[in-house]
Formats: structure tokens, sequence, C-alpha cells
């Protein structure tokens, strides 16, 4: 299989396989965030009409202290043994591999905000108004929003002193805008989209996911190199 | 890069229209605003309250002025400080390139 | 005065930053000359703006605190752009000194926003009635100096000078490109429960002394930029030098 998207289908191949063979970083991922979700629960009291009108923001809270662990983690595992220099050897091109690994990391968030919203819903108490295709829509392009900005950040950071420290640092507040927009349409799913604001907040979103899939790109070949 | 930001831009202006915000923004940057700022910011009205409203400034505020200028000059100060303290020793100054 | 001065005065030092960026000869001197208007414009605006600008019909005094505030974010805005094309330009074509000038920028750029966004909450205690109201301005020129001071915190935690260089200016340009998109989300998700705005005056004796702090700023920015890249720029020649030239002391 050659050309741009098949070595980048390959790359995700990759990922997929090396995930299923442990099946470690899911189960990990998937702990990790509902036992963020219920230090949530504790941490506000048990009020539950302020819970359910804030669960939007509890759930991508807790998705986004995860995919801090799985981004971190998808780059960890190519530093092991120079595998990041074997795959560029190979030669797969740089940009395939932000592709591979942007998509893995986009579906491992996804899975992962698909299982969480059944803790969400009971947890909090949330019933999905708008329809579960809509959510499930969300969820996709919020995974994907976040996951462009995080797969080149999480590539800097792996190299850097401190990675552990350093992506968060970078990354929050780049993601500020994404969170804010994903936050808000998962709010209108929940608690009914009145003044029709679900369809701006999407476009924001998608604009956000737009410019980052495109810059990180451009830009990830530049991270690799000379490396 | 350019192009991206230009989409942006575009994209944005025409959400702004559909997510009907844009009464909202209008009404910021007119002057009506401004003028509930700053009746919200007056002290509650008294018994009199046609005295307040009917000025509808903010009298004095000075400290708050010599406080901007304050942390300005002391802003200043402090990093004009740290760029001596770290300025290049050993070396002719203005050797650097353009900037 | 004449209305028309500031505006004169920032044509010349515009002039001379053209000179400086072009000719090696001016950057002898040109942050002496710098530093001397700025000390001259900083000498007199205290007059023009707190006793000959007329105070604001609804703000009345405190509205002078816009003479500094504003300027000085505008500054923070100008230094990140030169960021931003300091990144794009290292990473088309390999020099230390757009590393440096990218480094000196950024630093200074945090500065300005971070003494602009102290003034904004001084400014917005007395017309909101706190210090902190989730305004799209305050709030985004907040979220702007936490992303650059990441970007500061990512140069000192790499030591290899190339990989810096590198990693920082695709950082630059990722955090330039977002702040638009900030802009915009902060300003829908603020507009939806509340609308807060600073009023426009268009009386030009208050335009006229906002220009003059905005020269006498640009001026102080000039002078912040050229010794910040100074500093950066004989770090980068000390560590990309052979051991045996390294001063002592010079990293």
């Amino acid at each position: 299989m050659s050309g741009l998207l098949g070595q980048s289908l390959l790359v995700l191949r990759k990922d997929l396989l090396i995930e299923w063979r442990t099946r470690a970083r899911l189960n990990a991922l998937i702990f990790f965030a509902i036992a963020t979700l219920l230090l949530f629960s504790f941490a506000l009291g048990p009020d539950t009409v302020m819970m359910r009108k804030h669960a939007a923001g509890y759930l991508w809270l807790g998705l986004l202290f995860s995919s801090m662990l799985s981004l971190g983690e998808s780059f960890r595992i190519e530093s092991e043994n120079l595998a990041m220099d074997g795959l560029k050897l190979i030669p797969v091109d740089p940009r395939a591999i932000f592709l591979g690994k942007t998509m893995g990391n986009t579906l491992l968030l996804w899975l992962l905000s698909l299982v969480l919203l059944p803790v969400t819903i009971a947890l909090f108490d949330v019933t999905v108004t708008l329809g579960w295709p809509t959510l499930v829509g969300i969820f996709l392009v919020g995974s994907m929003a976040i996951s462009a900005p995080g797969t080149v950040y999480a590539a800097i950071a792996s190299h850097a002193r401190a990675r552990d420290v350093l992506l968060p640092l970078l990354l929050f507040p780049i993601l500020i805008p994404a969170l804010l927009a994903v936050v808000k349409a998962t709010h209108l799913v929940f608690e009914g989209d009145l003044m029709d604001q679900l369809k701006s907040w999407m476009r924001l979103l998608g604009c956000f996911a737009i410019i980052y899939w495109t810059l990180g790109f451009l830009l990830f070949p530049k991270v690799l190199e000379d490396d | 890069m350019a192009l991206w930001l230009l989409q942006l831009a575009g994209d944005v202006a025409q959400v702004a229209a559909d997510a009907g915000v844009q009464a909202a923004q209008a009404a910021a940057d007119a002057g009506t605003t401004a003028a509930q700022d700053a009746a919200q910011a007056l002290p509650p009205p008294s018994s009199t309250p046609g005295q307040m409203v009917g000025r509808g400034r903010l009298v004095g505020g000075w400290e708050y002025v010599w406080a901007s200028y304050i942390v300005t000059w002391t802003g200043i100060v402090l990093y004009a400080l740290s760029l001596w303290v770290r300025r290049p020793k050993g070396e002719a100054p203005g050797t650097g390139g353009r900037s | 005065m004449p209305l028309i001065t500031p505006l004169l005065i920032l044509v010349g030092v515009v002039g001379l930053l053209l000179a400086h960026a072009f000719v090696p000869s001016v950057r002898r001197w040109s942050w002496k000359a710098f530093l001397g208007i700025a000390v001259v414009m900083f000498l007199v605006q205290p007059y023009l703006a707190l006793s000959w600008a007329p105070p604001e019909r609804e703000m009345g005094e405190v509205q002078r605190i816009m003479y500094m505030h504003v300027p000085q974010v505008w500054m923070a805005l100008l230094a990140l752009t030169l960021n931003f094309c300091c990144s794009v330009a290292f990473l088309l074509k390999k020099s230390w000194v757009t590393d440096a000038l990218a480094e000196a920028s950024a630093e200074v750029g945090v500065y300005f926003g971070a003494v602009g966004v102290t003034l904004g909450a001084i400014w917005a205690k007395p017309t909101w009635g706190v210090y902190w109201d989730w305004d799209p301005r305050l709030t985004t020129a907040a979220i702007m100096i936490v992303i650059y001071m990441g970007y500061l915190t990512l140069r000192r935690f790499v030591e290899d000078p190339e990989k810096r260089a590198t990693w920082s200016s695709v950082m630059g340009i990722i955090s330039y490109v977002d702040l638009p998109v900030l802009w915009f989300s902060v300003k829908w998700w603020n507009s939806l429960h509340q609308v807060q705005s600073s009023p426009k005056t268009v009386d030009p004796d208050m335009t006229m002394v906002l220009r003059w702090s905005a020269t006498m700023f640009l001026c102080l920015l000039s002078v912040f930029i050229i010794h910040r890249f100074r500093v950066a720029y004989a770090a980068r020649q000390a560590e990309v030098a052979p051991p045996e030239a390294l001063a002592p002391g010079a990293a």
C-alpha cells in the first residue's frame, strides 16, 4: 500500500494493533476517566440540579484529562527501541505519521467518550434531548479537535525534559476554544436547543478542527526533522 | 496560513449572523451599553435616584488612574532591570543582527 | 499642541525602525534614539493624559486609564505578531537571528500583555464594580498570556538549540493562529449571558493622546526588544560556539 493515505492507514493500523494486543491504554483511560467523573461529583456535592446543568462540562474535562494520558502514551511507545527512527527510515512520510497518529488518538478518544456517556447519564442524571446521532457526531468532531493539536504537541513534548508537565501546560490553553464549543454543544444536546445555537457552536468546533488538522499536517514534518 | 485565517473569518462572520447574537454585539458597540455599565457601577440609588442618574458619570476614581500609572512605571523599571541583569557580558553591544 | 504631532513622531519612529532592520550601522545607536524619544514622550504624557485631555462623559476621570491600558495591549499584539513572523521565517530558513528575535518578542509581548491585563482589571473595578468580569477582551488577553508563557516554558525545557528553535517556531505559529479563534469563542460564550464593552469616543483630543501614548510605548517596545534580542542572541552564540570558545557564564 502506498500513497499518503495508504501510509497513514498503515500507521493507524500499527497503532491500533499495538493497542489491541495489550488493551492496556484503553482500560487505564476508561478507569481514569470514570474516576475523574466520580471525583467531580464528590467535589461538587450532591446538588443534582446543579450537577445536571454542568454535566457536559464535567464530561469534557474528564475526557480532556484522559486525553493528556493517551496523547503522551501514543508517542511514548514510539520512543521505545527507537521505533520512531525506524518508522522514518522505512521511509514513512512524516505527514502520514501525523495523520495516522491523529486518527488513532481521535478514535481512542471517541471510544472513550462513548463509554463515558452512559456513566455521565447515570451519575449526573442527564437526558439526551436532541437525539443520539447528534451527540455521537459532536463527540467525534470534539475528539478530532482535541487530537490534532494534541498530536503535534505530544510529539514535541515527548522529546523535551519534564514531558508530563509540559504537554498539558502547552495544550490546555490552546484547546480552550474547542473546549468552550464542545461543552456548549453537548450541553445543548442534554438540555435542549431552544435558541438554535447548536449550529454555530458546531461550526466553531469544525473550524477549529479543520485549522489544526491542516496546521498539523503542514508543520509536523518540521517537528520530526533531524530528530 | 492566510488562506485559512481568511476562511475562518468568513465562516465566523456567517456564523455570527446565524447565531442571532448580532443584535447583542451591535448593542455592545452602541453607546447605550456604556451608559448601562456606568450606571451599574454607581452605588445603588438612594432616596433621590434622579440625582445620580441625571449626571450619569463616574465621579472621582483618580486612585485607579494613579494605580495604573504606578503599575506601568514599576513594570518598566523592573523589566529594564531584568534586561540589564541579563545583559551579554564580554561582548561589544550592537553586534547583533537585525531586530 | 497640534493634533497631528503624535502621528508625525510615529512616522519618524517607524522610519527609524525600518532603518534599524535594514541598515546595519544604524543598529549601534538606534536604541538610544528610541530611548530618548520614549523618555521625552513619557515626561509629557502625564500632562496630556491626566490634565489636557477632557474627562469622558460616562466614566469621568477613570477613562484616563485607557491611555496606558490600550497602547500596552497593542504593543503586546504587535510583539506577538513579530513572534509569528519570526516563527514562519525560521521554518522557511534557519537562522539564529530570527530565533533570538522570536524569543525576545515573545517575552516582551508577554510582559506588555501582563501589564495590559492588570490595567484592564484596575479599569474594570470602578466601571463594572469588579476586577474580573469575563469580558471577551480581558479573557482573551489573559489566555493569550498563558499560551505564550507556555511557549517560553517550552524554550526553557529543550536544551538542543536547533530543536528548541524548530519546535518553538511550530508552537509560535499554532499559538498565533489560535488567537482569533479564541477571541470569537470567548466573545460568543460571553455574549450569551451578558454584554460588556468599553465605549469608543471619537473626541480628537482623546485620539491624539492615545496616539501619543501608543508612539511612546512603541519606542519602549523597540528598546526592550532590541535589548532582549541581544541577550538571546548572545546566549545562542554561546550555545552553538565550540566548547573552547565558551565564555564563562555566558550561557
